[in-house]
């Protein structure tokens, strides 16, 4: 889907990034995370391997040179295990784009990043017309903000009928992208008038959503960051 | 391991014994024969069930032969009841006849209030009566010296059976007594249950399999009055609705500030409307409010205020259908519809103490056609009908937390692990393919985890005894122990900081700063949300909404709703000869002049036009969770043939299919869409089943260790493995779809969400007899009720996701 933001072209993928010219922007990919739940003895399989290799698909078919995280690129320190540690560096030999962090909440759990990875490491990046941060809060200098943080969900249906999408939640000053991992829940967005939400239906792909937040008795969502 | 005990020898206790009937006889008491024939049968070395009406004297019947046992040779009686409320009650109870004879025994209870340094006390030296619940109990089967501690055992003692009966709480407890027998051969097994249909199958329940129960019926006339507080115009009640504030008037005058009342409601957010509602019509009458989301010092106080007389009126939900004794409850009231016998009866029994006395419910309908219900109810009781409750079948979450409790508690290895869960009633035919999926499962994992074979939950040593080595492990799992999982829910905080109790986090999250809302009885003010509490103040303005508190809504039981047929039928036939049938002349003559009333030997099918579409309406008077199932089921045959939407509504009596088009609707509800065959299958494949077993899964997973006990009430630290239990569950889905966890939680959607042996029995029964299809002009009194529930509720729809949310798109768009 191809919209134009600030001036600028972008295309949303369904597989949870969004490209700008020769930039891939993700968002929350939590590398290691289930690594985390089974370091203390919650047994969840791994979503790690899939992750790497749908954001190396994504690399060669929207032909960019680059990558930018909006934070969140690790979970925690407990999942850093020697496999998680392998599978990255492995992933970087077969993928060795330009990829630049910008740092969210839990990567301060890892204050250095493995050189192995080559991972290129900020706070924020100011482009053209866009700011790049993790946390979804406008601009002062009035550049309209890419972020992730919150997960980006939308819920529809009501009662039995009730089902939940990731999304894309591009609001006034604010554009959300879906968190990335696998493994990872999605809050629920709270649009304003004017907002666009733009739902990742599984085998359907990408479908626009108008105003959920204005449906009177709005369904009833868990939240989960 | 366990140390083997002699089998008691079946006349120890004699000397004793006869003492405790001399303390009986001191008290002014004989004893009952129900309670001499407990007594000889347990002597007997026999286990079994006495089966007694509330407050008959049962504690003494169960707890005096293992007492004097104990008392001349030694050992421990456990005592288990599903309320830790009642344990101090049990515990002064069987004191009386320790301290009165100076037998010189400990009794003590031990439940979750109980104080650190006294549990520690009791793991040490277990006290020769313990009182305990059953997740206290299931706590202590995780202490490492569990068998020694056990091996001394008696018996054990399991009271209010038949709450526990038909729950994941029944299904662990029935693991733990066949744990509690393997390290005490010689124990015995003796449940108390209140009234059920199926004492046989409770009784063998609560022994375990291999043991042949001894039943004990205690013939104890308790005469049950039931009243019906009638409108002068019965024309007045709604023809739907369940809040339904429409007697308040009547009620208000009927009630007696002098007399002790406890009036019964059937959910929360009814509780917090009608203790407002009551309170402002009755300025000055000290009133208590009850239900499970209310602080624990609040219930406390209303429990202790209707106990010692200074509150005269508490308005309560199931939360007070057990408990301890309310002695000056002199009336009782039910509000709106009881759903189901067992429960009027349990509520009807909080009045009239005394063994023998009568117990009086006034009843009041906030419906007209719950006149019928109650009419209904109370013919089913004077003909001795009442619900069975059934044990559940091998959950295997609870499998699963029983088998890492175990490793704990002693260790244990795989075939004489197997052998002992098979004795456990619900476990009985569990296969060796499925133990060993769950051995799997908190061994390494499961087959999702079989690429990571550094992940290791239990080890087996070289002898093939499992333990649980890890120690922070150990200390999670001690945390999760038990199976009641509560709704996820927010603390309600005033200001000052105190609590107020805990509302659904969904309710909250609907609400904006400076929404009002009724909690606790009171109108209160959002002011914010953080750290999942909800602060709150005195709101000023008069109005506002009644938060929803998810599963309150209970389905009519399938013996009142056979009941309910029957009272119907009799209608047909010219009999409304009680009060409340009377009363309700005027709807059955409507209804019989729009369509017809239902008759007994066929089932009816009402068809109207209206602007909405073409509806059909369906009266099987099953229970929603059944008529949930058929609509489902009838619209996605249907639908199969003939692409259509329809939209469903259901309530106790029927359902409603709407449709955008004309139908043959005797083609769509015939034989074709009655088919027994591929029932699972087809309900399945109609609904948005993925997201009811997902929902499931929240319980599962909790249950069976599979979330980090710090949520969701976690404090900082614990965060980074918060997890919705939904991801989980697409997480193992993705990765193997048949995961232990993911098939138990496909399980309880079609075992309990649709109730699959009452639809399937449901189903046969529809497509036996004819189906009288009937032309109405409009919607009768009977179908009134559906078109409001799917106006007020979203009803099922049988599209799928993408056309769903095409729909809503269109819906959001033009709003």
């Amino acid at each position: 889907m191809d919209l134009v933001v600030a001036g600028e072209g972008v295309r949303l993928y369904a597989e949870r990034a969004l490209r700008w010219g020769s930039t891939l922007l993700v968002a929350d990919l939590h590398w290691g995370k289930s690594a985390a739940f089974r370091a203390a003895g919650l047994p969840v399989p791994d979503e790690l391997e899939a992750d790497l290799e749908r954001l190396e698909r994504l690399v060669a078919t929207a032909e960019v040179d680059r990558v930018v995280v909006l934070g969140d690129l690790v979970h925690a320190r407990a999942g850093l295990s020697e496999g998680v540690l392998e599978a990255v560096s492995a992933f970087r030999r077969r993928c060795p784009v330009a990829m630049t962090l910008v740092r969210g909440n839990h990567d301060r759990h890892v204050p250095e990043l493995p050189p192995s990875w080559g991972i290129d490491d900020r706070v924020e990046r100011v482009e053209g017309p866009f700011r790049f941060r993790h946390h979804p809060v406008p601009d002062p200098d009035g550049r309209y903000v890419w972020a992730g943080h919150v997960h980006a969900g939308v819920v529809v249906g009501r009662g039995i009928d009730r089902v939940s999408f990731p999304c894309f939640h591009l609001g006034r000053s604010v554009g959300i992208l879906p968190a990335f991992g696998g493994f990872t829940g999605s809050g629920r967005v709270r649009g304003e008038p004017g907002d666009r939400v733009v739902a990742i239906v599984p085998e359907v792909g990408l479908v626009e959503v108008e105003r959920p937040g204005e449906r009177r008795g709005a369904p009833r969502g868990g939240h989960t960051l | 391991m366990a140390r083997p005990v002699a089998a008691p020898s079946p006349g120890e206790g004699a000397g004793t014994l006869e003492r405790l009937r001399g303390w009986f006889g001191t008290r002014g008491w004989r004893p009952l024969p129900f309670q001499e024939a407990t007594w000889s049968a347990w002597r007997d070395g026999r286990s079994g069930l006495v089966h007694v009406p509330t407050g008959a004297g049962k504690t003494y019947a169960a707890a005096l032969a293992p007492l004097a046992a104990v008392a001349e040779g030694g050992g421990h009686l456990l005592y288990v009841s599903p309320l830790r409320a009642m344990s101090r009650d049990i515990e002064s109870a069987v004191r009386a006849p320790v301290d009165a004879l100076e037998l010189g025994l400990r009794v003590e209870a031990r439940t979750g209030d109980t104080p650190s340094h006294v549990r520690a006390r009791q793991r040490r030296d277990l006290p020769h009566v313990l009182v305990t619940t059953p997740e206290s109990l299931a706590l202590l089967l995780t202490e490492p010296d569990a068998p020694a501690r056990f091996a001394r055992l008696r018996g054990v003692v399991v009271d209010e059976w038949h709450e526990l009966l038909d729950s994941k709480r029944g299904s662990l407890l029935e693991l733990g007594l066949a744990r509690l027998r393997g390290f005490a051969p010689g124990s015995r097994t003796w449940a108390l249950s209140a009234t059920l249909s199926n004492v046989e199958e409770a009784a063998r329940a609560a022994v375990g399999v291999g043991c042949e129960p001894v039943v004990i019926r205690a013939e104890l006339p308790r005469p049950v009055v039931i009243e019906t507080l009638l409108p002068p115009d019965p024309r007045a009640l709604p023809w739907a609705g369940h809040l339904g504030v429409t007697l308040l008037p009547a009620l208000v005058r009927w009630l007696d500030p002098e007399r002790s009342t406890l009036v019964f409601v059937n959910t929360r957010a009814q509780a917090e409307q009608w203790y407002a509602a009551l309170t402002a019509a009755l300025p000055g009458v000290p009133m208590g409010l009850h239900h499970g989301s209310v602080e624990r010092e609040a219930r406390e106080a209303a429990e202790a205020g209707l106990k010692d007389g200074s509150l005269k009126l508490v308005v309560a939900t199931a939360s007070l259908d057990l408990g301890v004794d309310l002695a000056p409850v002199e009336r009782v009231v039910q509000i709106g519809s009881p759903k189901g016998l067992a429960r009027l009866l349990q509520r009807a029994g909080r009045s009239g103490h005394r063994p023998g006395e009568t117990c009086r419910i006034l009843c009041v309908p906030t419906h007209a056609l719950q006149l019928v219900e109650i009419a209904a109810a109370r013919d089913a009781l004077e003909r001795g009908e009442i619900e069975p409750r059934r044990p559940m079948r091998a959950p295997l979450d609870v499998l699963g937390q029983h088998l890492v409790s175990s490793a704990l508690g002693g260790g244990w290895s795989r075939a004489s692990m197997y052998a002992e869960v098979r004795t456990a009633w619900g476990f009985r035919d569990l296969s060796e393919a499925a133990f060993d999926a769950a051995l799997a499962m908190v061994r390494e994992g499961g087959r999702a985890l079989r690429a990571y074979p550094q992940f290791r939950k239990l080890v087996a040593d070289p002898d093939g005894v499992h333990r649980l080595p890890d120690p922070e492990l150990a200390r999670f799992h001690r945390l999760t122990v038990g199976t009641i999982v509560g709704d996820v829910t927010m603390m309600v905080r005033m200001g000052n900081g105190a609590s107020l109790g805990s509302i659904d986090e969904g309710f909250i999250a609907r609400l904006s700063p400076g929404a009002r809302f009724l909690f606790a009885g009171r109108l209160l003010e959002l002011v914010r949300v953080r750290d999942l509490t909800a602060w709150v103040r005195p709101a000023t303005r008069r109005t506002g909404v009644t938060p929803h508190w998810p599963g309150t809504r209970l389905p009519i039981s399938g013996t009142l709703g056979a009941a309910v047929r029957r009272v119907f039928e009799g209608v047909r036939d010219g009999r409304a000869d009680t009060p409340e049938l009377v009363a309700a002349r005027f709807l059955f003559e409507e209804q019989a002049r729009l369509s017809r009333l239902p008759g007994p030997d066929s089932v009816m099918v009402e068809r109207c036009r209206t602007a909405e579409g073409w509806h059909a309406f369906v009266y099987p008077f099953e229970g929603r969770a059944v008529h949930e199932g058929l609509a489902a089921l009838i619209a996605s045959r249907w639908g199969r043939r003939t692409p259509v939407t329809f939209t469903i509504a259901v309530n106790d009596y029927g359902f409603e299919l709407l449709s955008p088009t004309v139908l043959p609707w005797e083609e769509v509800l015939g034989p074709e869409a009655l088919r027994l065959d591929g029932l699972v299958e087809d309900v399945l494949a109609s609904v948005n089943h993925t997201e009811l077993a997902r929902r499931r899964f929240r319980d599962v997973a909790r249950i069976a260790g599979f979330v980090h006990p710090g949520q969701p009430w976690a404090p900082k630290g614990a965060r980074q493995l918060q997890v919705s239990t939904g991801l989980l569950f697409d997480v193992l889905v993705r990765h193997d779809p048949e995961h232990l966890l993911v098939v138990q939680a496909r399980r309880e959607v079609i075992e309990q969400h649709f109730e699959e042996d009452r639809l399937a029995r449901a189903l046969a029964r529809l497509s036996s007899v004819p189906l009288e299809h009937v032309d109405t002009p409009h919607p009768s009194p009977l179908a009134f009720p559906l078109v409001i529930e799917r106006l007020s509720v979203d009803g099922l729809s049988t599209e799928a996701a993408a056309q769903r949310l095409q729909r809503l798109r269109e819906t959001w768009t033009s709003s």
